[in-house]
């Protein structure tokens, strides 16, 4: 069976900068991939190459196995892309934005006036419908840019930082709909700098900087490949050095960073037995308050990869 | 779910996308404008003469004229309103970034906004053309069959003028460029070189705005020639007048030369 998307040798350059470096990336069907990486990473670039907006310098790509370089209609016939933020031709409502876009890829008529109204409710835009966009904030235009990419049902979804812009409850809003769209027998590529979102949402994530492609795991081996998980523990009494050398002692502690008077982070390694009896040491020695893990896997490789690749 | 065989073909896409712009102009500010100053052209041609004292013509072929000879600035100015913002914008005001990723060809997007312009131009051009008939025929009692011819030359001339301001607009980065560049060339390029052919004698037929003469020409009957007018012992100067072909021709011409570069153009154009 062909991948969702197939990414080969994909060159993007701009004058002698190379933005992007000979990408090769394959996105299997009905998987949720993350797209990572700093700010000029070439993440857009990317997806620009992927959307028709921009002719790839070298290489090829194909959505559904077709060339989206030498025959885009077809290439983009099945794929709903939102990226960066798209502006909306400002005097038409909802309602024929999505009409306009709809018609164009076919949809009938009928079709189009119940989808139309599914897809604003699901961005809670319905009140909206029928007020001319240009009045509208940044956040309510991507909302309804969302529900474009949505309106045809499409076998794969595109989005470049698809919450941003958006206020904390519409972050939350459009991360559920992403997740019941995870249920569906459909692709979704997203690029995001909200780790958490990554984590929380995607089956695997693909992360690049300067143009290349620096991983492509799936979550769950990420978790298993992470030597350490950090944990923060707040005490009652005061941590000084003799208490800290002591706990480097332990063998599960890879390393411990005092981070404030009555807090550490240790760089922690064992099963949950291991765990629970740390615990129980820092705490008769210094009177535990609190024991967590502190920040997220994904974050910790993140770090460590962009570090190495500066 | 909508499948590969479910997006419609080229043409359906060409005329789905001419609707919505048509669409989208009709709701526009620049649509009430140009209307409005169709409306103001008729109003200040109709009622300043009467309060001047001074009597329309009873011909109505002449009277005709003097409305006619308005309709060149009323073309650049839809071009310019319907046009010259038509490719650009979807650059700079980022609209590209939602249309271009649909299933759709660049250059069908391209024709059916062009043929919005036309589209919609036309109309404003067809209200002017027939209050002016109206108008002839309560005051003259009559209206010149040329009329029709008149208006004929006027869409050839928006056909051209507007796939100019489109060529500009798959050029330039911004609206106001392709606004600016479309006054520049059309009000002052074209006038200055053809005066200046005219002065040395050349015909200035492939001009453009030498060919629109087409659309006041037309109303005569017969159509005049070009003529020349002896002005002392070696000063002669030569009214240049488009032959009915020839105007079709050359305006035919800048239209589809103009298209083809556009086309071109706003293909390679990326974000
Ligand atoms: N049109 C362009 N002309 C010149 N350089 C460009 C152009 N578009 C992008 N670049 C450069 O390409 C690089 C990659 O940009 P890109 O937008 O793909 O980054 P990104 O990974 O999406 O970053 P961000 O996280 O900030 O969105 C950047 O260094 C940028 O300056
Ligand atoms: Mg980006």
């Amino acid at each position: 069976m062909t991948q969702a998307i197939q990414i080969e040798g994909l060159t993007k350059t701009y004058g002698d900068f190379i933005a992007v470096d000979s990408l090769s990336l394959n996105i299997s069907r009905n998987s949720f991939v993350g797209f990572l990486g700093p700010n000029g990473a070439g993440k857009s670039t990317t997806i620009k190459m992927l959307t028709n907006l921009t002719v790839a310098t070298s290489g090829k790509a194909f959505l559904n196995g077709i060339d989206v370089v030498k025959d885009p209609k077809t290439a983009l016939s099945e794929v709903g892309a939102v990226v960066e933020t798209p502006e909306f031709y400002p005097y038409l409502t909802p309602d024929k934005s999505l009409e306009y876009i709809a018609k164009l890829r076919g949809m009938k008529k009928d079709d189009i006036v119940v989808r139309t109204k599914e897809v604003l409710d699901l961005v809670k835009m319905s009140h909206e419908h029928d007020m001319k966009i240009g009045k509208f904030s940044k956040g309510m235009k991507q909302r309804v840019a969302i529900a474009q990419a949505l309106m045809f049902d499409p076998s794969i979804i595109i989005l470049d930082e698809p919450t941003s812009g958006l206020d904390p409850r519409g972050m939350v809003e459009v991360r559920e709909i992403l997740l019941d769209l995870k249920k569906r027998d459909l692709t979704i590529f997203m690029s995001s700098h909200l780790l958490n979102e990554v984590q929380g949402l995607c089956d695997s994530v693909a992360m690049m900087n300067h143009g290349k492609l620096l991983l492509n795991k799936s979550i769950d081996d990420l978790k298993k490949e992470l030597e350490y998980t950090r944990i923060q523990v707040d005490t009652i009494k005061h941590i000084d050095e003799a208490a800290r050398s002591h706990l480097s002692e332990n063998p599960c502690v890879g390393g411990v960073e005092v981070s404030a008077a009555n807090q550490i982070i240790i760089e922690f390694k064992g099963g949950p037995e291991d765990r629970n009896d740390l615990l129980r040491r820092i705490d008769s020695e210094l009177k535990v308050t609190s024991f967590f893990e502190h920040g997220n896997p994904l974050e910790e490789m993140y770090m460590g990869l962009i570090k190495e690749s500066r | 779910m909508t499948t590969r065989e479910d997006t419609p073909s080229d043409i359906q896409q060409v005329c789905i996308v001419t609707r919505y712009e048509i669409e989208k102009h009709m709701q526009s500010r620049a649509f009430i404008g140009i209307m409005a100053l169709v409306s103001l052209i008729l109003v200040l041609l109709t009622v300043i003469r009467p309060i001047l004292g001074l009597d329309f013509s009873s011909d109505s072929a002449s009277f005709v004229s003097d409305y006619v000879s308005w309709v060149e600035i009323l073309v650049l100015i839809g071009a310019v309103a319907f046009a010259s913002g038509a490719l650009s914008s979807e650059f700079e005001k980022r609209t590209g970034l939602l249309m271009f990723p649909q299933p759709i060809k660049r250059e069908t997007y391209l024709i059916g906004k062009y043929l919005s312009a036309l589209v919609v131009i036309g109309a404003a051009l067809g209200v002017y053309y027939i209050v002016v008939a109206v108008l002839s025929l309560a005051i003259t009692g009559g209206v010149p069959a040329t009329i029709i011819l008149s208006f004929g030359f006027a869409m050839l001339y928006t056909i051209a003028a507007c796939a100019v301001a489109f060529l500009f607009s798959s050029i330039l980065k911004t609206n106001t460029a392709s606004i600016v560049a479309m006054v520049l060339v059309f009000m002052m390029v074209f006038s200055i070189v053809g005066a200046l052919l005219s002065m040395s004698n050349v015909d200035p037929f492939f001009m453009p705005s030498n060919a629109a003469g087409a659309i006041s020409y037309s109303l005569e009957d017969p159509y005049p020639v070009t003529s020349t007018t002896q002005m002392g012992q070696n000063m002669s100067t030569t009214n240049y007048v488009p032959s009915e072909l020839g105007a079709t021709l050359v305006l035919l011409g800048w239209a589809i030369g103009s298209l083809v570069v556009a086309v071109v153009a706003f293909k390679r154009r990326q974000f």
